[in-house]
């Protein structure tokens, strides 16, 4: 006698229709994956080959395979100076703005903070207009920061977007909870940090996701502050490498690259170096993603 | 007075005479910005050298070169303006010199300051000094390319050539146009499929060029063909309908690569012709003679770690010959000459020899003899007479960072770890090097005299960047695009041409003309 195996339970026959649908949805998935996935693994396949990868037309087998191209690249200097600088700014500058972003937050999320609406809108009025290049430029060297890792920090601290998310978030909390929290003798800062905080977790995660992610992409303000080499973000170096000989002005302008310009598979293996990190941390606070978002919004 | 009070007097007389002499001497402070490829150690090994042999304060800015103009505007609006002051595009220096960035550099002091600038310009390039002047008053100096002397190479694949049986490549457009005929329609390949053509984008330069002209653009502008007493724009000359009415023939008959709009590169390095590589044209144009180059075509000079001394070897293979030699192995190539045209016209399009300026930014009038410090430095550095100088200024110091390996044509080796490092000169702090026209000694261009590359090389009328021609450009470009693949194609008969003619000196055209035209005027 078969042993009938718990949870496992006989398949009811699918109707056709379904079926016709399983296997367009399937093969639409994964046509989908792959048109995502195929750049990372050209990438990939690039950065493992010696020749021009262009040359062979689109392939996903490493030509003439080497490891040359990360050799070059883990032994450029300024690859290693920039990671540091990167990891600084993403973890500094995330734990920073996520600090200072709840903590503005918290108040604009009260009804009875005087003025609300005022400081609120202060605050979105930044969201449609800046200053400009020039003004930041001459604001942040005026504060001293130029050639100082707060160059890259303190400028986008609080993002008027992100601001917006948390306040929502807060104000969804009923605020009986914090009631009675203040009944069992609890103070400001106390309830904040151990009452708020906790139930604002997803939306913490998902805006530390964020945040971190711009950190580790971002490189244009590095280029502006930072007027030493030993200042620089690895986005910044990689940029420099993968354009490298790739401006035929630079050609017209009499600098012969042909000797030094960059190969596809030094181009690749520098791309890979700069975004494997974040592409390896990116699935564990992924699953905070949606719902954080999803909380956060069309509240206020 | 009391003997103390006058001692106590006097030290402080004589502190302040040491005070006032500390300020005095200290060195001059200078800034810098210049093309570089990678960020400049402040305290590099030249730097240190620069400081110490003109007793002066080398301050790098350190702008990085794929975005030179964006930040370096940031900086100018800011108050920043460099002392050393390269423009990476030379049609902005009227828009700096409007807005007053820029200081005015009078004869007599690049005579007294930069004497070995003036002599090898005069002697080389002779007109271009005039380039760097607005309104008769001197505002860049211009850097002129020793190697721009060079025209755009006509590469053929000589293997197909002596299947079909060619001796050598073809002298004049008529014969070319039988060749690219046998191209496309004898199989040069010998695969028995029609899967060949004669030439794509790159190569009607050198069709154009049989008309004398180069229909496309400069980086300064757009190109200018003198007619006469005028310069008329080379893409609406009369002389391109000409070229045009063969490449539409062409192109219906499957000779032209219908491909041509799209080009011949398929990404990568911008010089690689996939198209001549893969083996679907025989001709191409794309790139320097250089990028053409096959193993053994002149010698070169290494450093060996080993044995520490310079090995002389055949140079290798560079990117378009590795590559075809890579997709296969029988497959040739080799160079032709311009092609002669039925009007007798001879030509073929050279890079423009005028490339960028340097200037010395206004900030630097405020303190006397700054502007003539700037000038000798840039002088010993660029265009010393004596080579070893102007080595040390873009390679750094013999010995350390490289040596001399043959001394009469000028080739040098670089020791390791630098020979491993792209643009370590940059780093070092190499700030104040440019090229000037030195006639080129290397043997790689003497490979290309001895092939003469030097030969029928057609250069614009107008080389500067002028400010009407640096608005219209992108529009006008756009325009000429869309007629003459319109006309190629045969979307549009050729008769389309006056109307196309109309259109584009209606966009901005005509007042190119007139600016390149009183520029001229103003140049005699």
């Amino acid at each position: 006698m078969e042993m009938a195996l718990p949870g496992r339970r006989k398949r009811r026959a699918l109707p056709a229709s379904e079926i016709g649908f399983r296997i367009c949805n399937y093969s639409f998935m994964v046509l989908l994956c792959v048109t995502t996935l195929y750049p990372f693994l050209f990438l990939l396949a690039s950065s493992f080959s010696g020749g021009d990868l262009s040359v062979n037309g689109f392939s996903l087998i490493p030509r003439e395979f080497t490891t040359g191209n990360y050799v070059r690249i883990l032994s450029n200097r300024l690859i290693g100076i920039g990671y540091k600088n990167t990891l600084f700014r993403t973890i500094v500058g995330t734990a920073l703005s996520l600090l200072a972003t709840f903590a503005l937050a918290y108040p604009l999320a009260k009804r009875t903070f005087p003025n609300r609406t005022f400081w609120t809108g202060l605050v979105v009025f930044t969201m449609f207009f800046s200053g400009g290049m020039i003004p930041n430029y001459l604001l942040v060297r005026s504060l001293s920061l130029i050639d100082t890792p707060w160059a890259l920090i303190l400028p986008e601290l609080i993002s008027a977007y992100n601001l917006v998310i948390m306040r929502n978030y807060i104000m969804a909390i009923p605020a009986s909870l914090e009631e009675s929290a203040r009944i069992d003798g609890a103070n400001d800062i106390v309830i904040l940090f151990r009452i708020v905080a906790p139930i604002c977790k997803p939306v913490l995660a998902t805006l530390a996701l964020w945040i971190s992610v711009w950190h580790w992409n971002a490189w244009f303000d590095s280029m502006i502050y930072m007027t030493k080499a030993d200042g620089q973000v690895v986005q910044l170096v990689m940029r420099r490498i993968v354009l490298e000989g790739s401006d035929q002005l630079t050609q017209m302008i009499g600098m012969d690259t042909s000797q030094y310009y960059t190969t596809e598979g030094l181009k690749g293996a520098t791309i890979v170096v700069a975004t494997l990190p974040i592409l390896l941390a990116y699935p564990f606070i992924q699953k905070y993603f949606v719902r954080g978002v999803m909380m956060g919004s069309l509240k206020g | 007075m009391s003997g103390n009070r006058r001692k106590a007097l006097a030290a402080v007389l004589v502190l302040a005479l040491v005070g006032w002499a500390a300020v005095a001497q200290a060195p001059m402070k200078i800034t810098v910005a210049n093309y570089q490829i990678q960020p400049t150690d402040q305290n590099g090994d030249m730097i240190k050298f620069f400081d110490k042999k003109f007793n002066v304060d080398v301050q790098v800015m350190n702008i990085d070169n794929n975005k030179y103009h964006e930040l370096i505007n940031v900086r100018i609006a800011a108050g920043e303006i460099p002392d050393f002051f390269y423009l990476k595009d030379a049609s902005t220096l009227p828009i700096y010199q409007k807005q007053g960035v820029l200081a005015q550099l009078p004869l007599s002091m690049l005579q007294k300051n930069a004497p070995d600038v003036l002599k090898v310009l005069s002697d080389n390039a002779p007109q271009y000094m005039d380039m760097g002047k607005i309104k008769g008053v001197q505002y860049g100096i211009p850097i002129v390319s020793p190697t721009n002397i060079f025209h755009l190479p006509l590469v053929y694949r000589t293997d197909w050539l002596s299947k079909l049986g060619y001796s050598k490549p073809p002298e004049t457009l008529a014969d070319f146009e039988k060749l690219m005929y046998d191209f496309a329609g004898k199989d040069p390949d010998g695969n028995g499929r029609k899967d060949t053509y004669g030439l794509s984008k790159e190569g009607t330069l050198a069709v154009f060029g049989a008309f004398g002209i180069n229909p496309y653009d400069t980086r300064n502008g757009v190109y200018w063909n003198k007619e006469g007493d005028k310069v008329i724009n080379s893409a609406v000359s009369p002389t391109a309908r000409q070229g045009l009415a063969l490449l539409a023939k062409w192109y219906k008959d499957g000779v032209l690569d219908p491909e041509f709009i799209t080009g011949e590169n398929q990404g990568g390095y911008w010089a690689l012709s996939h198209a001549f590589i893969k083996g679907r044209i025989g001709f191409t144009c794309l790139g320097n003679y250089y990028h053409y180059q096959d193993d053994g075509s002149y010698m070169t000079y290494n450093y060996d770690e080993a044995t520490k001394t310079v090995v002389k070897g055949p140079s290798k293979a560079e990117n378009n010959a590795k590559e075809l030699k890579a997709a296969n192995s029988n497959a040739r190539l080799g160079f032709g000459m311009p092609l002669q045209g039925p009007a007798g016209a001879r030509g073929m399009k050279a890079y423009s020899r005028l490339m960028n300026f340097v200037t010395i930014g206004k900030l630097a009038e405020r303190t006397p003899g700054k502007m003539e410090k700037v000038l000798q430095i840039f002088n010993w550095a660029a265009a010393s007479p004596d080579v070893q100088d102007r080595d040390t200024a873009a390679w750094g110091i013999e010995g350390t960072h490289w040596i001399w390996a043959d001394r009469p044509t000028e080739q040098i080796a670089y020791l390791p770890p630098f020979s491993k490092e792209n643009g370590y000169q940059h780093r070092i702090g190499c700030v104040f090097t440019r090229e000037m026209p030195f006639p080129p000694k290397a043997p790689r261009e003497q490979w290309a005299y001895a092939n003469n590359l030097d030969k029928y090389a057609i250069f614009s009328a107008v080389e500067v960047g002028l400010p009407l021609a640096a608005k219209y450009k992108a529009e006008l470009n756009k325009i000429r695009d869309e007629a003459y693949i319109a006309m190629i194609t045969g979307d549009k008969p050729l008769s389309y041409f006056d109307e196309f003619v109309r259109k584009y000196m209606a966009a901005g055209g005509t007042e190119c003309e007139k600016e390149s035209n009183e520029y001229i005027d103003s140049q005699k």
